[in-house]
């Protein structure tokens, strides 16, 4: 069972161990999805709007530097990093659980 | 020397992603991760970057208004930043500290307002600039309220603005 842990940030509150942090994981990776797949689709929407600057430093900045581009750019990070959460939340919970086995318990 | 329109709308649209960057990170479900017990600092890295950046709009502003404001926007991202970034770090323990950000977020709309120039019925512009104002402002009073009440139903009065300017931002449009 996974333990209460203190936080000092502003969300800390919100923040439940357990069965409430796998739907947190979940809504994060359905938010992550939607705004990727809004993303591309404005890409594919005003892709006639969108430039090429080519490879040099400044032209890959503004080859970026692109409204769809970056929307799906940070959908893309965002559903990334709830799966990489989700990795890291399983190692915690199968720490925890041979912790509590091994200690007899909180 | 002056900044064209095109450059303005790209630092807008860069300041939006990082926007929503933070807002997900912040005030959206909460990462797994965080449990590991450090709080974030996506809200203070983003107030100070955003900062310097008005500094660096205050020097190259096209008009004198454009300059003045970008330096008080300047002036109250970095305080916010410092602040919220001291209590993050257990050095601030004002009851106050809270406070900090939404108040923040709520002056730089009332100065978004104070920025707009032109009529919003006929300049795109000045219209994004009064969108944009008014939801910093509407976050601005539920980030306050989600603060002092603390029920996670405010955090939405808080979150929805903030979201929305982050796609206010993104649409800039881009003129001459």
């Amino acid at each position: 069972m996974a333990t209460s842990r203190r936080l000092s940030s502003a969300r800390s509150d919100r923040l439940t161990p357990g069965r409430f942090a796998r739907s947190a994981t979940t809504a994060r990776l359905a938010i992550g999805v939607t705004v990727t797949v809004c993303g591309v689709l404005w890409i594919l929407l005003g892709s006639a709007s969108l430039s090429w600057f080519g490879l040099s430093p400044i032209g890959l900045y503004r080859s970026i530097d692109q409204p769809p581009i970056l929307l799906t750019l940070v959908g893309v990070w965002y559903t990334a990093r709830g799966l990489i959460g989700n990795e890291t939340d399983e190692a915690l919970e199968q720490e925890e659980v041979e912790g509590v086995g091994e200690g007899g318990g909180a | 020397m002056t900044i064209s329109g095109s450059e303005v709308a790209r630092a807008h649209w860069l300041f939006g992603a990082l926007f929503l960057v933070m807002v997900l990170e912040e005030l959206g479900p909460p990462a797994i991760r965080s449990l590991s017990g450090r709080a974030s600092l996506a809200f203070p890295v983003v107030f100070l970057l955003a900062g310097v950046s008005m500094w660096g709009a205050a020097v190259f502003g096209n008009t004198a208004i454009d300059a003045v404001v970008h330096s008080l926007w300047g002036d109250v991202l970095i305080a916010a930043g410092v602040l919220d970034l001291q209590r993050r770090r257990g050095r601030l323990h004002a009851a106050w500290g809270p406070l900090v950000l939404p108040v923040a977020i709520g002056l730089c709309g009332a100065l978004f307002l104070a920025h707009s120039e032109g009529s919003p019925s006929k300049d795109l512009t000045a219209l994004w600039h009064v969108l944009m104002g008014a939801v910093l402002v509407a976050a601005g009073i539920g980030g306050v309220v989600w603060v002092r009440r603390g029920h996670i139903q405010w955090l939405a009065a808080y979150g929805a603005p903030l979201a929305a300017f982050s796609i206010l931002l993104l649409t800039f449009p881009r003129t001459g």
